[in-house]
Formats: structure tokens, sequence, C-alpha cells
């Protein structure tokens, strides 16, 4: 699905990712955990394709094409997916224009045909309800006066509208109650399948409770440095980053 | 979802030219360019004018000779010559039509082409339809059904002929020929507009509309637009423009008086699309305009305006809150590009007890252009407990163009509450990635980005004229991230 | 009979006044004559005295009558002063480091307004202020107006680089002074300096007052002006600061109290020419009786002063049925990329609040002022120098006891 090869990058003349490695396939679940200004927001950004970024050295390729080479809407066209950690807002703009704008423009560049208003409504009154949305937001304002946890909802409530390849969740954990948590999993876990895949960008383990990751990586200091499976989660969890940056140091 | 347009929005944004940028070849009968008493009196007698209206005309003609042409305003352009214009041009089958049949068809293709095929509208309910080309008026419908309620929806000329009392008794009277340089002008040389009066305690069931176009080469433009409604009436009103291509400066210097008696209310929407020059800032449209409304007590005057034509715009609609209670509205949406100058805004005159005006403006700059809002908040003493809230936001698209705000608030009476909010910035990058995240191009995201941010405004719009309007604003603003 | 038609008020206004003994270059003195020459007064047609006419001015007496003795506030006793005795530098003063009153040359600084032109050859004190070291020392200048006189001071404060300072101009008259003060101020902020100004104006309530600052910030720096017009017929300030470097900071703070038949014009512009700035503004005032207020608040963003952070506000009070309050808030913008605001509010006390207090015990008049000493309190809260805040706190008690 993806593959990302030796990925530096810098912003404001800072290196933040210092040749990361990682490669994800159809129908796995990967979540990516580490401290605080680690980089995991900025793979995540580069990933979608945020300008701000220099890309020194690496390469990434998506479904066969070279990702890096392709601007942020015909990454999305072939189905990157990125949830937002602080998602904006765009007042005026209604949920649902947004989306059906959003859709029509993928189905275009796919040579398909615009969705029919009935279809989409249907979609709409079907996606909403995965992650419990009250179908009153739909018609609000892009995140316009959502809470927080509204506001992660509505990331996932896209996420099922667009049904991407492959789906990447920065902290879309944090700031949210269990209940909400619960929600969100749940909608991540609906929409799995063998077809697509999900990295999951977190810090903290009480996620990957909801969200069974197939591999877990430790994201330090610009690169993965190490890689296991859920346990590992529990291990950091319980031990913190320390040890892990032991470990690399005298690596 | 009814009124979304992307699919119709798509299909304009192939046409990235002037859409309206076409020529209707129909003879026109024309006069000799130039200003003079004979040219005034040629004008009036033409249209036939009772005398009281050539005195009253060749009176304003002797003010603006002695008036200057005003410089205050943020624009910079080559004074129009006057003596260059030509100031009447009327089709030449000057005989009004019975029925749609016999209208020229090349006329209708025209109409067609602007998007406001008559012939549908006919069958649509709802819009009545006075078509203004070249300052005469050539058609009218749904006259018969208006007339059953009292209501006249007519050509200003027909009025003249028809209902001299009522013109005589209203006109200039709300923005007499002495106001400014371009309202004198108008006063001495207008050549037609339209015309309407709902009687006491009517509600107009339909939204009158006109469209107005310049078409003959050369050919200035002096409609004159006089709406009354009697005590107790209401009436919505749409107005349109559209002008074909043209190189040289073409000069548009409209009156709009509205009067709204005790209880009445008027509504007034405005899309303007003027040729607006070329990329370069050649050509385009002057548009120096005086609307005003005068509200009698509980009256209420409604402007709602999406400006995105003309290379000059000079346009402040007001409201004289004269009767206790009057309120006051404006809404306005003014997009400007590549070397477009525009400098709107609205005066509220408070006047009577309890009077409140509400403005919402939103101006959009790309290119070169220059944008900027003028508004006048005035409370006189009075004016107990009048209430104003303004708030007026700048979006700025590119970092060579200009977005300024000058509002005048003066303040006589203490019980009066005035607040005013400004805010400048730029389209939000973080919105233009999130939307192209999502698939949206950046053409579309704008597009999505600043219709959002007119919304307050464009819901003011009938909705036909909405989506219109949100057509506008996507052509208008092609290409203009910088 | 020609001549009279011609004449100008400004020639009027001359003919009254004593031109200045101070040492002003030829090339100086000629631009400012012809300045004067080709200049009257504004009128309403000059956009930027659209509200404020200055024609009294011709009806002051200026014959310099009023007793010299009368003993005024001095505001802050920690701080280095120089005390200005109806326009004139007192003579028995111990000289000051950082303080220049003696010149072989005045500065040739000068503007394009008449009134700058009419200060220069009309100068009655000049008065140079350095600072040059972090020490923040205060200087206090004190312009004690007893007589009906021309106050004619023309100021520089420069603010080294690095340094930091602190200046007070309080303006002191007796209770029905009548003087024409005229006051030319020029500040140079250099990089990574940090001055601020307070200024107090209280004024004769017969008093004419005409001030302008122009200010320039060179990169880093910061600059603090704080306006308190308190009294005097009639007050108009002109503050114009160029934010010339990067990384600047600008405050400007205003609190007003007219009553009487005062009339009060506070023009501010801050022209950001580059970027990475940040401006902010607050000007807040009460209007009673037969007073006037005007604001004019400008914020130029240049093209290229991207990042611009711009923050205006304008609130106003207004006590009476017959006080007016005029507000204009412009904001100018040639760049994309800035966060500019503005916002003015005209209005009365809230009402619901003055019930409420009244229903705690407070009598009407109690409660009013605690509400308008409230509502001021917001712009006193930027005033980081105690002596400033309590005199300005004081005042205002002062107003409404009166
Ligand atoms: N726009 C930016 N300009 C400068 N530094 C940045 C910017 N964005 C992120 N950084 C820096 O990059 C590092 C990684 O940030 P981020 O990817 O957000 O971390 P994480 O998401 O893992 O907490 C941090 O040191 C942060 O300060
Ligand atoms: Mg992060």
């Amino acid at each position: 699905m993806i593959e990302i090869k030796n990925l530096h990058a810098n912003i404001e003349g800072k290196e933040i990712l210092k040749g990361l490695n990682l490669k994800v396939n159809a129908g796995e679940v990967h979540a990516i955990m580490g401290p605080n200004g680690a980089g995991k927001s900025t793979l995540a950004s580069i990933l979608a394709g945020r300008e701000e970024y220099e890309i020194t050295e690496g390469e990434v390729t998506f479904e066969g094409s070279d990702l890096l080479e392709l601007s942020t809407e015909e990454r999305a066209h072939l189905g990157l997916f990125l949830a937002f950690q602080y998602p904006v807002e765009i007042p005026g703009v209604s949920n649902v224009n947004f989306l059906r704008t959003a859709i029509n423009e993928i189905r275009d560049a796919k040579g398909e045909d615009p969705i029919s208003a009935k279809d989409f409504m249907a979609m709409v009154r079907e996606k909403s309800k995965i992650v419990e949305l009250d179908s009153s937001l739909a018609s609000r304002s892009v995140n316009e006066g959502f809470s927080g946890g509204e506001k992660k909802r509505n990331e996932i409530f896209q996420m099922a509208m667009l049904n991407p390849k492959l789906a990447v969740l920065d902290e879309t954990d944090s700031g949210l109650d269990i209940d909400a948590l619960r929600i969100v999993a749940k909608g991540v876990n609906t929409l799995k399948s063998a077809d697509n895949a999900t990295i999951v960008i977190t810090h903290y383990q009480r996620l990957l409770d909801y969200i069974v990751p197939d591999f877990v990586h430790v994201l330090h200091d610009g690169r993965i440095v190490k890689t296991g499976s859920k346990e590992l989660a529990l291990e950091l969890e319980e031990k913190g980053y320390d040890w892990i940056k032991e470990e690399t140091q005298v690596g | 979802m009814a009124q979304y347009t992307e699919n119709e929005l798509a299909k304009d944004l192939d046409n990235q030219d002037y859409k309206f940028g076409f020529v209707t070849d129909v003879e026109t009968d024309k006069i000799p360019e130039g200003l003079n008493e004979d040219i005034i009196r040629i004008i009036s007698s033409k249209k036939n004018e009772p005398s009281w209206l050539l005195e009253y005309r060749l009176k304003s003609f002797e003010i603006w000779k002695n008036m200057a042409e005003p410089n205050w305003a943020h624009v910079k352009y080559n004074k129009p010559d006057f003596q260059k214009i030509t100031y009447f041009a009327a089709p030449k089958q000057s005989k009004k039509y019975e029925s749609w049949d016999d209208v020229d068809p090349e006329m209708k293709e025209t109409m067609a082409k602007l998007g406001i095929s008559l012939e549908e509208q006919k069958k649509l309910t709802g819009v009545a339809v006075d078509f203004v080309m070249d300052s005469v008026s050539v058609a009218t419908s749904f006259k018969s059904k208006l007339k059953e309620l009292g209501i006249i929806f007519c050509s200003f000329s027909e009025a003249v002929q028809e209902y001299p009392e009522l013109v005589k008794e209203h006109m200039g009277t709300v923005v007499p020929n002495t106001d400014n340089f371009y309202a004198a002008l108008n006063s001495a040389v207008f050549t037609d507009g339209s015309f309407c009066y709902i009687p006491k305690g009517v509600r107009c069931p339909m939204e009158l509309s006109t469209y107005f176009r310049i078409n003959a080469g050369g050919t200035g433009q002096f409609e004159r637009t006089l709406v009354i409604a009697d005590e107790g009436s209401y009436v919505s009103y749409l107005e349109g423009c559209t002008a074909p291509q043209r190189d040289e400066n073409q000069l548009h210097a409209a009156v709009v008086e509205l009067k709204a008696m005790n209880d009445a209310e008027i509504k007034y929407s405005t899309v303007q699309n003027w040729y607006p020059g070329d990329e370069n800032g050649i050509g385009g449209v002057f548009n120096f305009v005086t609307k005003r409304g005068i509200c009698e007590t509980n009256a209420k005057i409604s402007w709602t305006q999406v400006e995105t034509g003309s290379a000059v715009t000079w346009k402040y609609p007001s409201c004289i809150l004269k009767g206790d209670g009057a309120i006051g509205e404006f809404y306005s949406v003014a997009v400007t590009n590549n070397y477009q100058q525009a400098d709107t805004g609205t005066k509220m005159i408070h006047l009577g007890k309890r009077t409140k005006s509400t403005i919402i403006s939103k101006g959009i700059s790309a290119g070169n252009s220059e944008n900027s809002y003028r508004g006048l908040v005035q409370i006189q003493k009075n004016a107990h407990g009048a209430r104003n809230f303004s708030q007026c936001d700048s979006l700025l698209m590119t970092d060579h163009c200009g977005a300024h705000t000058f509002p005048y608030i003066e303040c006589k009476n203490p019980s009066a509450q005035i607040e005013h909010e400004a805010t400048t910035s730029k389209i939000g990058e973080d919105q233009l990635f999130y939307c192209k995240q999502r698939g949206i191009s950046e053409e579309k995201a704008i597009s999505l980005i600043v219709n959002g941010y007119c919304k307050e405004v464009l819901n003011q719009l009938p909705m036909e004229f909405a989506v219109e309007a949100q057509k506008l604003l996507a052509i208008s603003l092609e290409g203009s991230v910088g | 009979m020609e001549d009279v038609l011609t004449q100008t008020k400004f020639d009027i206004l001359k003919t009254r006044l004593t031109q200045t003994v101070l040492p002003l270059s030829e090339e100086a003195k000629e631009k400012a004559q012809a300045l004067l020459e080709c200049s009257d007064f504004p009128t309403r047609r000059n956009e930027a005295w659209k509200y404020t006419n200055v024609n009294g001015l011709n009806k002051l007496l200026l014959d310099d009558s009023g007793s010299k003795s009368t003993e005024l506030s001095i505001i802050s006793k920690n701080a280095q002063r120089v005390h200005v005795v109806n326009g004139h530098i007192a003579k028995d003063q111990t000289a000051l480091s950082g303080v220049k009153t003696s010149w072989t040359l005045l500065p040739e600084l000068a503007s394009e307004e008449p009134f700058d032109a009419l200060n220069l050859l009309y100068c009655t004190a000049a008065i140079e202020l350095n600072f040059d070291d972090l020490e923040n020392k205060t200087i206090e200048l004190v312009f004690e107006n007893t007589c009906n006189s021309v106050i004619s001071p023309r100021l520089f404060i420069n603010c080294k680089k690095g340094a930091k300072g602190t200046v007070i101009l309080n303006f002191q008259g007796t209770e029905d002074n009548a003087s024409f003060i005229n006051v030319s101020t020029y500040v140079e902020v250099e990089e990574n300096a940090n001055l601020s100004i307070h200024k107090i104006q209280k004024n004769g309530i017969n008093a004419f007052d005409l001030q302008r600052e122009y200010v320039n910030q060179a990169d880093n720096s910061t600059f603090t002006m704080n306006t308190f017009p308190l009294s005097g017929k009639m007050t108009r300030n002109d503050l114009m600061i160029n934010v010339n470097g990067n990384n600047c900071e600008t405050f400007m703070n205003g609190a007003y109290t007219l009553k009487g038949k005062s009339h009060c014009d506070n023009h501010t512009t801050v022209d950001h020419k580059v970027a990475h700035c940040y401006s902010k503004e607050l000007y807040k005032g009460v209007i009673d009786d037969r007073a006037t207020n005007v604001f004019n608040g400008k914020v130029f963003v240049r093209k290229d002063a991207q990042k611009i952070n711009a923050f205006q506000s304008n609130a106003n009070i207004l006590l009476s049925d017959t006080g007016t309050v005029n507000s204009k808030p412009e904001l100018e913008i040639y760049a994309d990329d800035v966060k500019c605001s503005h916002g003015s509010t005209t209005g009365q006390l809230d009402e619901e609040a003055v019930f409420y207090l009244r229903s705690r015990g407070l009598s009407e008049k109690s409660a009013k002022e605690l509400l308008v000493k409230a509502f001021l309190g917001e712009v006193l809260e930027e005033v980081d120098h105690d002596d400033v805040r309590s005199y300005v706190e004081e005042q205002i008690e002062l107003h409404f006891s009166a």
C-alpha cells in the first residue's frame, strides 16, 4: 500500500525526520507512538502534502505512484486520508456541501459521474450513524462551534464518507472522553477491510485497547527506533519513553 | 442542498472570459455625442416629456455644471470626458410589444445569453422582468397580474406618461439633484429606468426584477429607479447588471430612490456584474451610483448587494431612518480582482427614535485590486434608543491587493448603542490545505471558502439570485490566490 | 483691502506671537515660513480635521495675564524633573544627565504640518532627552501653565540602542488658564530599545492644546504611548508612528474624561512598513455635558509588511444628551498575510448594571461612578508606571466628585 524509505525532512532549516522507514500493507493497522515533538504530525503532514516541509532525501510510494510528486488533492484522489490533529473551522460552509464537493471531485478524478443528491443524502444518513454523529451536525458549518470530541468524530465521519485506501489518524484520541473514544474506535473498526489500511498516531496506549494494531512503531528523534506487536504499546505505557531514548542512544 | 450548484459552477469555470461579452446588433437610434442644453431638450422631446420634467432636467444641468467631480473615494481613474458620451440611445423600434411573440428575435437571443430566458421565466412563477436594454425598456411581463393588485411596475418613461403626478411628487425627494455630481448629471440626462408603486397594505406576491446592460458602443447609462412602497406594503426588488466587453471605459451613473412609508418594507437586492476590464486593467465600466431610501415610521429598507463587476465602483446604498422605529439594513459582498477598484459601503442616518441599523460587509480583494469599505453611521440628537451594529470583514487573496476600512461613526445621543467591528485577514492556508486533503482542488476550495465567508450576505438574497451570485463569486476569483 | 482678503488665519495668529530666540538654520526657517505662507487653518473639508475646528485660537488673548506662582502637581516624586514655566525652561534648575536644553543649532527635523512649522518659528523651549542605558530612568517634563501665554516646546526624545527609558510629559494648567499650547515631539526608538511616554494633559478649561508626536521605531524595539487628555477647551493629539523595523511592538493607550464644552480629538497613525510586528491600541473615554470627542485611528500595513498583527479599539460612553462622539477607526492594508482588526463602540452605561448596583444599596451616582471607573480601568491596567496610574486614577475620581 505505502512504502516510506529513508525519509528526511526539514522545516525552517531544522531537520525533523532523519531517515524514516515504514511499510504498510493492505488490511493492516499500524500504530505510531512517540513522545511529544518526535515528528509524528510532521510525518502525517508530509504524507498529506503540506508544503512547508522540505524533503531532503528519501522516497514514498503509495499504490504504485511516487507520492511526493503528487499534489495534496491528487493524493486524496488516490485514497489517502488524514484525520487532522487540529481540524480547522470553515465558517459558512456546511459539512454536507463540503463533503459533496469532495466526493464529486474525487469521482471526477476517477472519471466517474457525480453522485446524485438522493444517494448522497442516503450515504450521509448511513455513515453518520457509525460515529453516532447527530445529523444536525452534518448541516452545520465545517467544524465551526464543534466541541473537541465532535470535531474528532466529524473527522471519522468524513473518513467514512470518502472511504479511503489509507487513513492516517493523527492523535484522533487526544482530548476524548472514554465514550467518545469508544465511538471513534468503533468507527475505525467498522471501516476496516482487507483492501484498506490505517496508521494510528497516538501517544497513549488506551486507544489501542479499542483499535487493535498489527504493528506498533516507536518514533523518536525523526526515526522509527523500535517495532513490535501490541505488547510494545503496553510496555511503553508502563515504562514511558525514556528507556527507548536510552536504548537508542546506546545503539 | 437544492441550491447547490457545483456542476453549473464547473461549466462556468470552463469559460473564463467574460461570459456576457457580446454585442447585440440592433439598430440604435442615437443622438450626437456631447452634453449641452440642446441635447437635454432632444432627450426630453424624444421621450415626449411634460415641461416640468424638461425644466427639472435643465435645472439639474445648471447645478451639475457648477459641481466638481468628487475625489475623496479611494479610487484612481481617468476622469470621463463628459462631452465624449452619447446621452441617448434607444433601440429603433420604439413601439411597445403586445406579447412576447412580437419581441425582436435577436433581442430574445440576447436575453437567453444573459441567462434570463423570459419565456421560461414567464412559466416559472415569481419573477416579473422589466428588461432594460440601452436605456429603454422593451419588455415587461406579469403586468396584468400586478395590475389586479394595483401595483404599478413599468419603465420610468412609461410612468412619466401614465402616472405623472406620482413621479412628480416623489422624484428627487430622496436623492435631490443637488446631492452630488453624478446624481446631478443623472437628473439632467437620465434616459430610462424602472418605476414601481405598491399601494397601501399590498404585499407584492413576486420578486420584481430588472436587468440592465450596456450595449451600443460609447453609450452612457443613466438609469433612474423609483420604488414607492405605500403604508403597510411590502416589495422585494431585484436588480441585476451585465455588460458586454468594451475597450473604452463606460460610465454608469444611476440614481435609485426608495420610499418606504409607515410600516412598509422594501427589500432591494443587486447582483452587479458590469464589465470589470481585462487582466491588465484595460476597459471596464465606471459605476458611480447614488442609491438611497427613506424609511418612515416602523418602515424597513434592506439593501443587499453582490458586487463583482466594474473597473471602478463608487456606491453607497443608504437609509435615512426618519420615522420612529425604522430599520435599515445593508448586506454587501464586494469582490475585486485584477485592477478593479471599489469604494463602497453605506450610510445609516438615524433620525427617529428606536431606529435600528445593521451593516454586514464582506470585502474580498485579489490580484492588484483595491477594495474599500466606507460607511457612515450617524445618530442624530433625537434618535433616542437608536442601535447600530456593523461588521466589516476583508479577505485578502494576494500580496499586491489592498483592503481598507473607513467607518465614520457620529453620535449625538447618549442612549444610542453603536458597535462596529472589522477584521482583515488572509484566506486561511490551513483551510485550503484541509479542503485539498479531502480531494478538493484549489480553485474549488477557494470558491467554497469564499462562499462560506459571504454566507450571511448571500442568505439575504432571493434564491435565484443567490445561486447566480455564488457563480459570479467563483468566476471573479479564478486563479486569484497568490 | 486686498491684503485683508488674502490674509490667512495663520497670518492673524502670527501677528500675536513672538519669534523664537532659539538658533534655527536659515534653511529650516525658510522652509517653515514657506509652509505657513501657503497654509490656512484647516476646515471641515480637510479630512483629518473634519470634526475639529481651531478658529477659536484667534480669539485667545495670549496677553501673559495670570499669576506666575501657583503650585501645580508633579506626578513622579522619584523622577528627574525639568520644569517649563509658561513655555520657558525654568532658570534655576540643576543640570541632568541625558537632558539637553541649550543649543548652538536646533535639529532640522520638520513635518509638513503647518502647526509644526508654527511651533518651530515661535519655539519657546527646546529639550532633548537621551536614554542610553538599561536603567529605565524616568524623566518628567513639567509644563506649568499659569499665564495665558503661548507655550511652544519642541522636544526630541532618543532611546538609544538597547536602552530603556520612561518619559512623563506633564501638562498642568491653572483652572481657568487660556494658553495656546503647541507641542512638537520627535521620537527615535533605536534597535532593541524600549521607550514609554506618558502624557498628561490637565489644561485650564480655556486652553487650546495642539500636539504632534513623530515616532520612528527601529528593529526589535518597543514603544508605548499613553495619552490622558483630562481637561482643556480644545485638545488635539496627532500621534504618528512609523514602524520601520522588523519585530517591533507598539502600544497606544488613551483615556479621556470630557465635560463642559471641551473638545478632544485624538488622531493616531501606526504605519507598519516591514514585517513581523505587533501593534495594539486602546482608547476609551467618557463624554458628558456639551463635550465632543473625536477619535481617528489609522493602521497602515504596507506592501510586503507580512505577518503583522494589529488591533485597534475605541470605546465611548456618552453621559449627556448634548455630547457628541465621532469615531473613525481605519484600516488600510496592502499586504496579505496579516491579522488586523478594529472595533468601536459608543453607548451609555449599562442600565442593567446600574440597577444591579443600586439594588445592592449604592446610590445612582456612585453606581455610575463605579461603572465608569471600571470602564476606564481597562486602559489604566495597561499603564505600567505606578505614579502615572495613581495620578490618573485620582484625577478621574476628582472629575466625578466635582
Ligand atoms: N511549523 C513549524 N515550524 C518549526 N518547527 C516545527 C513546525 N512544526 C513542527 N515543528 C517542530 O518539529 C518537531 C516535531 O513536531 P511534531 O511533528 O508536531 O511532533 P509530534 O506530533 O510528534 O508531537 C517539534 O520539535 C516541533 O517543534
Ligand atoms: Mg502531533
